[in-house]
This record gives structure tokens, sequence and C-alpha cells, in this order.
């Protein structure tokens, strides 16, 4: 078996650990940083396409949380991890939210305020920027039905590069376009393609990590790490998971939190599809942090797949798909499920029991955008639940009733937290306010999983920010 | 040691083979309905990647997937003597929506996913394609 020592072992190189390892390394630290999946770049397969989804997605997209109604969880599974396939919208809490978690975890020093300089740093290495050029046309839409309902929307600013020339469309700034070749230029060490399988614990620390590294075209090969200090980033999933499999118990894998969402397709008179402009950003934030409003990318398979079902009444509609956008509510989700791991097979098992407050909030969420978006003109809406006929004006929104019905409509989520959870709060909180674990003294979590509930926005901002809050913390007090 | 999952998937992968010709005529029906006759081409290629995903997903899903694809098949026999794969288009038809309509949550949830899938994968084997012949014409 080949053995690597290292000070630091990073395990997973999403926003969290490409942090982490970055600013490790830049600090002289020796770090080694594992991710499971492959280092492929953001060019390696169009965005939100069926090869973009089998190469960075874990199982291809297909992971469930199991309930009464199934809710789909899309996680990335690449070097960069979720930077590398989100829409990489830059949006900071809501100062209740971190007063929120403050209180009820009991964390000490988080707040908007706290973490303002992070904030700056997390701005700057990333490059936030609003849009250069016009809005698209879904966009315009969102934005012309708040405007006429008085609901506040706004364009959300991106992790987006433009060239100083002005001209181009610019550059999503991912992991791998950012922190990680930063990392790498410190001399911190990747290995891609590297599956923890297990830590090996003792005394009360982490000694090291057995892990499978199968390099493409290779067969599969054991390998160990040894190190001083270890961060685990693997993300809400997959940390309890490794620390579930290592033999570490509850809390851990417990208080999973989502964003679920679910997605309908509008028809307008005139053309106002563009797939070429990417994700649109514009939101109705006047329901902020209980709901979002919004639109998706929507390339013809994306707006077929949200279609299915239509029977004839599709191929008619397909015809002038250019005509026909795809829209989101996204909710606060108020449950909390667990992941626990699947003896033998290594895998996940995800539940989430969304409840009648979250199937509240979706129905009332969509009932809001069907609104606008008749009110913005859509001449037809295709009805999110299935097997009834689309929506022709405002009044079927009525036919949504209080609460989506359990098993008649696709929920996804894209936004996952809290399986461990920071805090005070010994009963519950996984690891200290700064990230350091209670079972494992030479151990610390740094990615979303320990953000201990919904963000009521788009995590990644939050996520980077604290992560960077808690390394300066540890390179000042370890 | 490789784990019991990657074993496993080792094994089936035979048996996946075996699930392919329904998987692809569960999607040239539905293909049928949202634009006309499929292209066989597109079909094959989608079939292949459809299989894929199957097998990507979590085992506990996965596994119960290809079994429900395997018993969509046979439910073919109750309406027209053959199994899916082989009935014409409009007895194809008719077990689609016999399921789609179906009491039991499983039988709308698979064809929900055939649905939502399906399609997704066919049409981007389409748009794909299309890319590549005008790269060539290009």
């Amino acid at each position: 078996m080949q053995t690597h020592d290292c000070d630091v072992l990073v395990i997973g190189s999403g926003p969290g650990g490409a942090t982490t390892a970055c600013l490790l390394a830049e600090a002289g630290r020796d770090v080694i940083l594992l991710e499971e999946g492959a280092h492929l770049g953001l060019d390696s397969a169009p965005p939100y396409s069926i090869a973009e989804t089998t190469q960075k997605y874990r199982n291809g997209g297909l992971t469930v949380a199991l309930g009464r109604t199934m809710v789909t969880c899309i996680e990335g599974r690449c070097v960069g991890g979720g930077s590398e396939i989100n829409a990489a919208l830059c949006h900071w809490p809501m100062d209740q939210t971190l007063e929120g978690w403050s209180e009820r975890f009991r964390i000490r020093d988080l707040s908007n305020r706290s973490l303002e300089p992070f904030r700056a740093e997390v701005e700057r290495d990333l490059t936030v920027s609003s849009l250069r050029g016009p809005l698209d046309g879904a966009s315009t839409i969102l934005k012309a039905g708040a405007e006429a309902l008085g609901w506040r929307s706004e364009e959300v600013q991106r992790f987006w590069q433009y060239p100083d020339s002005g001209d181009g469309p610019g550059q999503r700034q991912s992991m791998t376009e950012t922190l990680v070749p930063r990392a790498l230029a410190a001399g911190c060490r990747l290995l891609p393609d590297t599956r923890v399988i297990r830590l090996v614990l003792g005394g009360g620390e982490a000694r090291e990590a057995r892990a499978i590294h199968t390099p493409p075209g290779e067969p599969p090969e054991a390998i160990r790490v040894r190190f001083r200090h270890l961060f685990v980033c693997g993300g809400p999933i997959q940390t309890p998971l490794i620390l579930r499999r290592s033999g570490l118990q509850d809390p851990i894998g417990q208080n999973l939190r989502m964003h679920p969402m679910i997605r309908l397709v509008a028809c307008f008179d005139d053309p106002i599809n563009d797939p070429t402009v990417g994700v649109p950003v514009q939101q109705v934030v006047a329901f902020k942090p209980e709901m979002t409003l919004g639109c998706s990318q929507a390339a013809l398979p994306h707006l077929v797949m949200w279609l299915g079902g239509q029977g004839e009444a599709l191929r008619e509609r397909l015809a002038n798909w250019q005509t026909m956008a795809l829209f989101y509510v996204l909710v606060e989700g108020t449950t909390s499920g667990s992941v626990q791991n699947l003896p033998l097979l290594n895998e996940p098992l995800m539940r989430y029991p969304l409840n009648d407050t979250d199937r509240g909030r979706l129905s009332l969420a969509l009932q809001r955008l069907i609104r606008l978006l008749f009110t913005a003109g859509a001449r037809e809406i295709f009805h999110p639940y299935a097997g009834h006929p689309p929506l022709r004006r405002k009044l079927d929104a009525n036919t949504l009733g209080d609460r989506i019905p359990h098993g008649k409509t696709a929920v996804s989520t894209i936004h996952l937290f809290g399986t461990c959870p920071m805090g005070e709060d010994a009963s519950r909180c996984v690891v200290d306010s700064w990230g350091r674990m209670r079972a494992l003294g030479n151990t610390w979590i740094n990615d979303a999983s320990i953000l201990p509930d919904t963000t009521g926005v788009n995590p990644q901002a939050t996520l980077l920010a604290v992560a960077r809050r808690n390394v300066r913390h540890y390179l000042e007090t370890v | 040691m490789p784990s019991l999952a990657w074993r496993v998937r080792r094994r089936l992968a035979p048996v996946a083979e075996v699930v392919r010709p329904t998987v692809a005529s569960v999607v040239e029906t539905l293909v049928a309905e949202s634009e006309g006759p499929a292209d066989p081409e597109i079909l094959d290629r989608a079939s292949h990647t459809m299989l894929g995903r199957i097998q990507a997903m979590p085992r506990y899903i996965g596994l119960p997937m290809m079994a429900a694809t395997l018993a969509f098949d046979a439910s073919g026999v109750a309406f027209g003597r053959r199994p899916f794969r082989f009935l014409p288009p409009e007895a194809r038809a008719r077990v689609l929506e016999a399921w789609r309509n179906a009491p039991v949550g499983v039988f709308r949830t698979f064809v929900e996913f055939y649905e939502k899938m399906g399609t997704f994968v066919y049409f981007s084997e389409k748009d794909e394609a299309a890319e590549a012949t005008a790269g060539r014409e290009g």
C-alpha cells in the first residue's frame, strides 16, 4: 500500500476544501488535497450538458433523499466540487439568518459584521461582478412581472471575470480557476480520483486516511495518507458518511437541512429563450429568506425534461420552444433529515421528510410565481403537478391547493446543509464554533455541513467566508 | 480491496445489457409522443447513456429501477401478449399510459423518471449530433 505523509490533509476540493488547502499552503503548511472526482476544469464539457452531468455530478445527478416526496439532490464530484457546476451566484446571508444560527446553536462570533473582512477577501479573490450587457429574456420577464406587482427583484452578482477589454461573455470563477491553482502554486499536493474509505482513529484523534486511488484507465489502488491535522471538507453528504464509516456516530449526519425547489415551464407570445446566455441572474427577493423566485438554464433538452408527460400537446409546443422558459421556486426547508451509511454498499442513505410547512411554502411560492408570470404576459404555464392541464389564467393557480401533494411533482435541491453543525451546544453540534470536532482533537470540518441551518440564499458565498474565518482561527490558535 | 458496491456493479454489467432494449423502447415511445419517430442512431446512443445513468445511481435506487424496467417490459404481455419492447407503437402507448395513471405511486414514479431523464438524454444526444454535423460542415 502506497503511503503519503503530510502536515495537513484536506479531504474534498469544493469551496470549503479549496479555501482550506489554499490558505494553509500559502501559510507554509505541507498540505495534501484529496478529491474523489477527476481534475477536469471548466472547459471539459458544455455547462449543464449531459456530458457535464456524467463527468462532474455525483451519481450523474441522480442522488435522492427518501421520503413521501422524494427529493433529488445534486452534488458536484470533481476537483472544485459544486463550484464547477453551479451558477456562481454570490449572495450574502441576511443578518437575521446568522443571528438565528448564533442563538439556536450558540455559535461564537458569527455575524455579517465579523465576517466582513472575509467577505471582502472572497469578493476580491473570486472577482464578484455584475452582469455586463442586457438581461436575458427570462430575467427580463421576471423583472417586469415583479415590478408590476410591486415585489422587489434584483440582479444577483456572480463570481465572474470579464476580460479587461470589456468584450466577451467572461468566465465563471470556480475553484479550478481560482483557489486550487493558488494552492498548487503554494506547494499543495493534489490527489484527484481518490476516494476516502475511512479514517483510522486512535487516542481521540484521526491517525490516517485509507483511500482508493483510481487513475483514469488504471486499476484501483489502495493508499493511505498520514497527517498531523485533518480537515474534512467532503460536503453535507460525504463528510458525515466518511466519519460514520470510520466508527463515529450521532449526532453526525443528523440535522440534514435543505432548500427544496420546484421548476415549471411558461410559454410567451414572443421568443425569449436564448440558451447561449447561460444562467439567468434575476431573482425576486421580496420574500427572502423564506422563498426565492428565479429563472433557470433552459436549452431544449432541459425544457423537454420538465415538460415530460404532456403527450401530444408537447409536440405542438416544442415547435416554438424559443417562446418558453424555465422558472423555479426555492424555499427554506423547515424540517431536518439525516444521512447514514448503508453497510457493505458504502453509500449514503438520505432521508428528508418534506413536512406540511415546506409543502405549504412551496405551494405559496408556486402560486406567486404563476401570478407573476401571467402578469408579465405568459400565455400558458405548464402545471407543476403531473396529470394536470396547463394553466391559462391567474386564477388557475388556485388548483395548486394549500400544500403541494406528495408524489405529484418533482422536487429537487442543490443546497444542502447542517449534517455536522457548528456551535457550542455539545448535544447537537459536531464541531465547535470554528469547525474543530468534539470527538477528534486533531480534526476540523470546513464545508457546508457545518452551516447549521438553511441560508435562505445561495450558500456558496457564505461558505467561502465562513471557511476562511475558520482557517484563520486555526492558523492563529493551533 | 475493491468495495462490495464496485464488485456488484462489475457483476451486474451483463444484466444491464439485458435491460437495454427495453430502455431503448421506452425512450423511443416517449420521444414519439413529443416529436414523432426517433432517429435510430440517436436512440441507440441515448439508450446507452440512459443505462449508464441507471448504473450510476446509488445501488439501492438503481437496482430497483432496473428491476422495474424488466417488470415494465413484462407488463406488455397483459396488453399485447408480448413484452413491451416487441409491441407495436399503439400498444406501447397504452402500456405507458396505464403505468402513468396507475394507482400505485412507484409505477407513476417509474414513468416520470423515464419522461424526464429519457427525453433529456435523447434531446441532448440529438443536440450533440447536430452540433457535430454543423462542425463537420463548417
